[in-house]
């Protein structure tokens, strides 16, 4: 099942670099990332890695807190008003998503859409059900 | 088994104690008329050590402070002939003079029985193998554990400060089974213990750990009884009244047994300089019963502390201090509030979610003292989510504020973020602005 790492970041000058410089240095590459900030200074970075279980090892190997959490990856429909359907389709189930983004994919007007929610099981059986394809790991690693 | 290094003394009963106090008190009164210090202050106050008729006389004398020592600075308190004299222990003073402490032979060897009497109180018996984890030279925590181990009959390794490996590799060749050392390095030494992957219970002897020189709260020493998994026993002590061995908690881990033989111990408060009630906090004030070459009388430690109330279990009828709280000169004030860094430590202790070390800083924010707490998240309690992190923050500052009254604000910051200085940890930053500045 496709995972992110979350890690937990101060916002200071500096800090978002030295990350993205231990991922190069292991030469793991980034798809995706969003930084949530909070108000008080820190914030959390999700990052979707071709490579998470090693990119989840040396970032917590750097000293970072660092875990990985699953996700769920889909297409983002192409038709309009696709996506407000989708999320209104988990909202009404009940679905507090913490966190969704967007990466583009190589193929022209191609884009996925990442969700990080709380009951990602459940995520994944309304997608199914809504006859949404997700994305494999390998897709995703690989975009 | 005995469980008493001095059954007689240790056990002695108060009346027959406070006899005993007596008679030492007026000779080493006696013994200080003979310093220029301590001659001046006398003769100017017109008291003899006749005068003192019981203990409650105790308060005619006048008190004596660090800056006394620094003023009289190097042989205006010594008592004796300077060539009975034959080790001084000095301290670091970063402003103006250092202070000085001078022993002969019988004030060593004093020193050395109250270190083996403490650690003996502890648990530690002849036979064990002592690694004192501190600094040597003119810390009196290196020698005078090392005299005062060698006294017990512990194999006693003088292992310095620092060099987690060395100090490993240390217990497991000889067997240690008893350690001293500061608590916040404890913490430190236990990560190198998990990345050696030496496991304490299997890999090693150690059955004691001896704790001080650094005040701690009762939280810190569950987490490094918990990480070592065994006991850690408080020792109090301070250069001026010798070094360790002036306090020490007993196997009942309720308080430290305060050896009311070699010292008298009043606790006052800082600002009118009146004995507190039993049981309230106040500053610890002390004076040497047993030291020849430089006797020091009602000296003002500067450190917090209360009597214990009631008896202890383990029958010994000198009175218990609690683990000092904090240092009249650690208190800083911030909106008008007296703060001691200790209040705020204690809270942070209860937060499991959350690492040994924490910075408090004052700053002036838009002309208005604020002050800040940065505490480093423990990696084991990160989840990706905002809102715990959140839910945390907010409790500590809650928690933070119900104890000092002063609302802080409470950051939280990457592991390793904070600065781990190798001796003791820097607690507090004051950046605030002063006027004239
Ligand atoms: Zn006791």
């Amino acid at each position: 099942m496709p995972r992110q790492v979350s890690i937990f970041l101060e916002n200071q000058p500096g800090h978002l670099e030295k990350v993205t410089g231990v991922l190069r240095q292991h030469r793991i590459n980034i798809r995706a990332m969003t930084l949530s900030s909070s108000s008080y200074g820190w914030g959390i970075l999700n990052l979707l890695l071709d490579h998470p279980d090693q990119g989840h090892q040396v970032l917590t190997a750097a000293g970072y807190s660092a875990v990985l959490r699953r996700i769920v990856a889909v297409r983002m429909p192409d038709r309009p008003g696709g996506l407000h359907d989708l999320l209104e389709h988990l909202a009404k189930a009940g679905i507090n998503i913490k966190n969704a983004y967007a990466t583009l994919m190589p193929k022209p007007g191609s884009a996925i859409l990442v969700i990080d929610a709380e009951n990602i099981d459940q995520v994944e059986k309304l997608i199914d059900e809504a006859g949404i394809k997700k994305l494999s790991c390998e897709e995703i690693y690989q975009l | 088994m005995p469980i008493y290094w001095q059954q007689e003394l240790e056990t002695m009963p108060r009346s027959g104690l406070a006899t005993f106090q007596l008679e030492r008190l007026r000779e080493t009164l006696r013994r200080a008329a003979g310093s220029p210090f301590y001659g001046a202050v006398l003769a100017r106050r017109g008291i003899s050590p006749e005068d003192i008729r019981s203990l409650s006389d105790l308060d005619k004398l006048p008190m004596t402070t660090k800056e006394d020592l620094r003023e009289h600075f190097p042989y205006g308190l010594l008592s004796a002939p300077l060539d009975t004299v034959i080790r001084l222990h000095c301290s670091s003073g970063t402003t103006g003079n250092p202070t000085v402490i001078f022993h002969n032979r019988h004030d060593l060897d004093s020193w050395a029985n109250l270190v083996a009497r403490s650690l003996f109180a502890a648990g530690a018996r002849p036979g064990d193998v002592f690694q004192n984890i501190c600094g040597y030279g003119l810390f009196t925590g290196g020698l005078g554990f090392q005299y005062g181990a060698e006294r017990l009959g512990a194999l006693t390794i003088p292992a310095g400060a620092g060099n987690s490996r060395r100090q490993i590799q240390l217990m497991t060749n000889f067997g240690t089974t008893v350690i001293h050392a500061i608590p916040s390095y404890l913490a430190r030494l236990h990560e190198t213990f998990r990345e050696l992957k030496v496991d304490i219970s299997r890999d090693t002897r150690l059955r004691i750990l001896v704790i001080g020189a650094e005040p701690h709260t009762e939280g810190q020493r569950r987490r490094i009884q918990d990480l070592y998994g065994v006991k850690a026993f408080n020792s109090y002590g301070l250069s001026e009244m010798n070094g360790p061995g002036v306090a020490f908690e007993c196997e009942c881990q309720n308080g430290l047994h305060l050896w009311e033989d070699a010292y008298i111990a009043e606790i006052v408060d800082p600002e009118t300089l009146q004995p507190v009630p039993e049981g309230v906090v106040g500053e610890l004030v002390m004076t040497t019963l047993d030291r020849q070459a430089m006797p020091i009388i009602r000296y003002r430690t500067r450190d917090l502390t209360r009597f214990v109330p009631g008896d202890c279990p383990c029958g010994r009828s000198h009175r218990r201090i609690d683990r000092i709280t904090g240092r009249t000169d650690d208190m800083f004030i911030i909106k008008g509030c007296n703060v001691f860094p200790m209040q705020v430590e204690k809270i942070l202790m209860g937060f499991p979610e959350i690492g040994n070390d924490y910075l408090i800083v004052l700053e002036t924010v838009k002309g208005v003292d604020e002050m800040l707490i940065k505490v480093e998240i423990s990696p084991h309690f990160f989840t990706g989510e905002m809102e715990p992190l959140e839910n945390l923050r907010r409790r500590i500052q809650e928690e933070i504020r119900d104890e000092v009254l002063v609302t802080p604000e409470v950051r939280l910051v990457e592991p390793g973020a904070l600065p781990k200085s190798e001796g003791k940890a820097v607690r507090v930053q004051d950046l605030r602005h002063r006027q004239g500045e």
